[in-house]
C-alpha cells in the first residue's frame, strides 16, 4: 500500500471562540494533483497552515507521508514546497540572492535548477525583490517552492498575480513535475485553474469538506444548464423543488441548474409556452455555485 | 542548534542599524569623553554642588564623577551610554522575531526545514555577535579618546573593560527580555515602542530607586541597578550583576523558544 501524501483527520481550528476549520479531512494520496476549493473564508489556507505548522489545530492531526504535522514538520518540510497567496520576502536582496538563501536552508546545490526555472518564466534573478512587481514576486516564489524538487507541492491560490502567459508555463511545469512523481495540493477559489490540472478536488465551505469528487465525475454527474426563453410568465413556485439550483428568472427569461431525474424537468417544462431552450452542461464553476447555495 | 544561513542573513538585514547605533553610542562618547578637560576647567563641580541632591542622584551624578576620568565615564557616560544601548537591544531584539510576522517573511522562513528553536537562537547569536560589535567598538572610542586625549595618566582602561562588560551585559539581558515579549508581537512597531519605553523605565526605576527608600523596590526591576557602572568605575567587579544579567539573557532566551513555539502565525 503506497504511503498517503496528505492525511488529514478531523482536523478542527478555532481561534478563541470563532471556527477557522471544523473537523476537516481528507487524503491525498501519492503522485495525484489534488484541488482545494471553496470561496474565501471557507478554510483552505487555515488547513494548508495548519498542515505547514504555522497554527497549531485545535483538534483532530494531520500527517504528511506519514509523519505528524506538527511534530515533525521540520522533518517534513524538506519534502514539501510551499507557495503561499501573498509572496512576501527580504526586499533589500536580489531574486538570486533569496533563491540561493532558500537552497542553502535546504541545504541543497540548486543553482542549475534557478537558472532553468528563471528562464522558462522568463525571470530578471539580478533585480532586487523590492523592484520586482507582484508577478514577478510570484515567479520568484514559483522557483523558490520548486528548487528543493519537493515530493509534495502546497500551493495556495496559486495563479492569482500571473498573466495567462506565466499561468499556461506554471501549469505546464506543474504537469511536468507530476509526472515525474511529485504530488500536488492545488488550492484555489478559480475553478477552471483547478479544472486544468486536478484529479481530484475537495470542496470546502465554512470550514467543513462537504464533498470530495473527481473532476472527470464532477462533470458526468448529470448537472444540467437549462435556460428558457418563454412567450409568457411562467407560474410562480413550478420550478421550487428538490435538484434546482442558482434561480434566475427576470421576465420571460428562465436559468437554473438541475441535478436529479430529467423527466421531472421535461414534464414542468411541458406546461410553458416556449420561444428557445438550451440544456448543455454547467461549467465547474457553474457546479460549484450548487454546492454553495 | 543553529542555522549558519539565518545568521549571516540577520547580520546582513540589521547591518545598516547597527552601524547607525554604534555611531550614535561613538559621537556619544567623543563628546562627553572628549568635554572632561574642560568640565574641570568649568568648576562643574561646584555648580553640581550647588544643585538640588534629589535632582544630581536622580540624573545618576555625583559631584566625584566629575574630579575622576574614569568614575566619569564609567558611571555618567556609561550610563547615558547604556540607556541608548539598552533601548538599541531591545528593539534588535524585537524585530528580529516580530519583523517576520510584521513583513510576511513568516511564510519564507517558517515552512522551511529548520525548528523554531534552531530559528530563535540563530537570531539569537546574531544578536549576541551585533552587541559584541557594538560594546567592542564603544571600548575602542573610549580607550583611544581616554588615553590618548583625555587622561593619558588616569584613564584606566581595566576599569573600563570592566564597566563596558557590565555594559554588553546589561544589553544582553535587555535583548533577552525582548526575545521573551517578541512572540507576543506582530508589529515591528509594537517592539520599537516596547523596547524604548522599557529602556527609560529602567533608567528610571534605578533612579527612583535610589532616591527614595520606599522605592528601592523599583531598582531591582531594573538592569541598570545590576549593571552597576558606578561600582564597576571604581574597579570593583559587581558579583550580582555578573550573574544575574546573564541568567536574565538565558532566561528570556528560554522564554522567548516556547513562546515561540507555541504561537500560531495567523494571517
Amino acid at each position: 500500500m503506497s504511503l498517503k501524501a496528505i492525511e488529514v483527520k478531523e482536523l478542527a481550528k478555532y481561534y478563541g471562540k470563532q471556527c477557522g476549520i471544523e473537523k476537516v479531512s481528507f487524503t491525498v494520496e501519492t503522485g495525484e494533483i489534488y484541488g482545494f476549493i471553496g470561496p474565501n473564508g471557507a478554510g483552505k489556507t487555515t488547513t494548508i497552515r495548519t498542515l505547514l505548522a504555522l497554527l497549531h489545530p485545535t483538534s483532530g492531526n494531520a500527517s504528511i507521508f506519514g509523519k505528524d504535522c506538527i511534530r515533525e514538520a521540520e522533518k517534513i518540510a524538506g519534502d514539501v514546497g510551499y507557495l503561499p497567496t501573498e509572496t512576501y520576502y527580504y526586499e533589500n536582496m536580489t531574486a538570486l540572492e533569496l533563491l540561493q538563501y532558500t537552497a542553502d536552508l535546504y541545504k541543497v546545490n540548486a543553482s542549475d535548477r534557478i537558472s532553468e526555472l528563471a528562464a522558462k518564466f522568463n525571470l530578471d534573478l539580478k533585480k532586487k525583490i523590492s523592484n520586482l512587481s507582484y508577478g514577478n514576486k510570484k515567479k520568484v516564489g514559483i522557483i523558490a517552492s520548486l528548487l528543493h524538487q519537493p515530493k509534495l507541492l502546497i500551493l495556495d491560490e496559486p495563479t492569482s498575480g500571473l498573466d495567462p502567459l506565466v499561468q499556461q508555463t506554471f501549469i505546464d511545469i506543474l504537469k511536468e513535475e507530476n509526472k515525474k512523481g511529485m504530488t500536488v495540493l492545488f488550492s484555489s477559489h478559480v475553478l477552471s485553474d483547478v479544472q486544468k490540472v486536478c484529479n481530484r478536488v475537495a470542496i470546502l465551505k465554512e470550514g467543513r469538506v462537504i464533498d470530495v469528487q473527481n473532476i472527470s465525475e464532477l462533470r458526468e454527474k448529470g448537472f444540467k444548464k437549462v435556460e428558457l426563453n418563454l412567450t409568457e410568465p411562467a407560474l410562480p413556485g413550478l420550478f421550487e423543488f428538490e435538484g434546482i439550483a442558482d434561480f434566475r428568472q427576470s421576465n420571460n427569461q428562465i436559468s437554473f441548474i438541475f441535478h436529479g431525474d430529467l423527466n421531472l424537468i421535461v414534464e414542468k417544462i411541458a406546461q410553458l409556452k416556449l420561444n428557445d431552450i438550451f440544456i448543455e452542461e454547467p461549467t465547474l464553476e457553474e457546479i460549484f455555485f450548487h454546492y454553495y447555495e | 542548534m543553529f542555522s549558519l544561513n539565518i545568521i549571516f542573513t540577520e547580520l546582513r538585514l540589521n547591518r545598516r542599524s547597527l552601524l547607525i547605533w554604534t555611531s550614535v553610542l561613538a559621537i556619544v562618547i567623543i563628546i562627553y569623553l572628549g568635554s572632561f578637560t574642560y568640565m574641570e576647567e568649568m568648576n562643574v563641580v561646584e555648580m553640581i554642588e550647588g544643585y538640588p541632591d534629589l535632582f544630581t542622584t536622580g540624573l545618576g551624578m555625583s559631584p566625584e564623577m566629575f574630579g575622576d576620568v574614569n568614575v566619569y565615564h564609567s558611571g555618567l557616560v556609561m550610563l547615558y551610554g547604556l540607556l541608548l544601548a539598552s533601548i538599541y537591544a531591545m528593539m534588535l531584539a524585537g524585530s528580529m522575531v516580530s519583523r517576520d510576522s510584521d513583513l510576511g517573511t513568516v511564510e519564507f522562513l517558517y515552512t522551511r526545514p529548520l525548528t523554531r528553536t534552531t530559528i530563535l537562537l540563530s537570531k539569537v547569536l546574531s544578536f549576541l555577535i551585533m552587541m559584541l560589535f557594538l560594546w567592542a567598538i564603544a571600548y575602542l572610542f573610549s580607550a583611544v579618546i581616554g588615553r590618548v586625549w583625555v587622561a593619558p595618566d588616569n584613564f584606566d582602561l581595566s576599569t573600563q573593560l570592566l564597566a563596558h562588560l557590565m555594559g554588553l551585559l546589561a544589553c544582553l539581558a535587555a535583548g533577552g527580555v525582548a526575545f521573551a515579549v517578541a512572540p507576543l508581537i506582530n508589529r515591528v512597531q509594537g517592539t520599537t515602542s516596547i523596547a524604548i519605553g522599557l529602556g527609560f523605565a529602567f533608567f528610571i526605576f534605578n533612579s527612583l530607586g535610589s532616591l527614595y527608600e520606599q522605592l528601592r523596590f523599583l531598582k531591582y526591576l531594573s538592569i541598570n541597578h545590576y549593571a552597576d557602572l558606578t561600582g564597576a568605575a571604581s574597579g570593583q567587579a559587581p558579583v550580582t550583576g555578573l550573574i544575574v544579567l546573564p541568567l536574565v539573557f538565558i532566561a528570556g532566551v528560554a522564554i522567548g523558544i516556547v513562546m515561540l513555539n507555541r504561537k500560531d502565525f495567523t494571517d
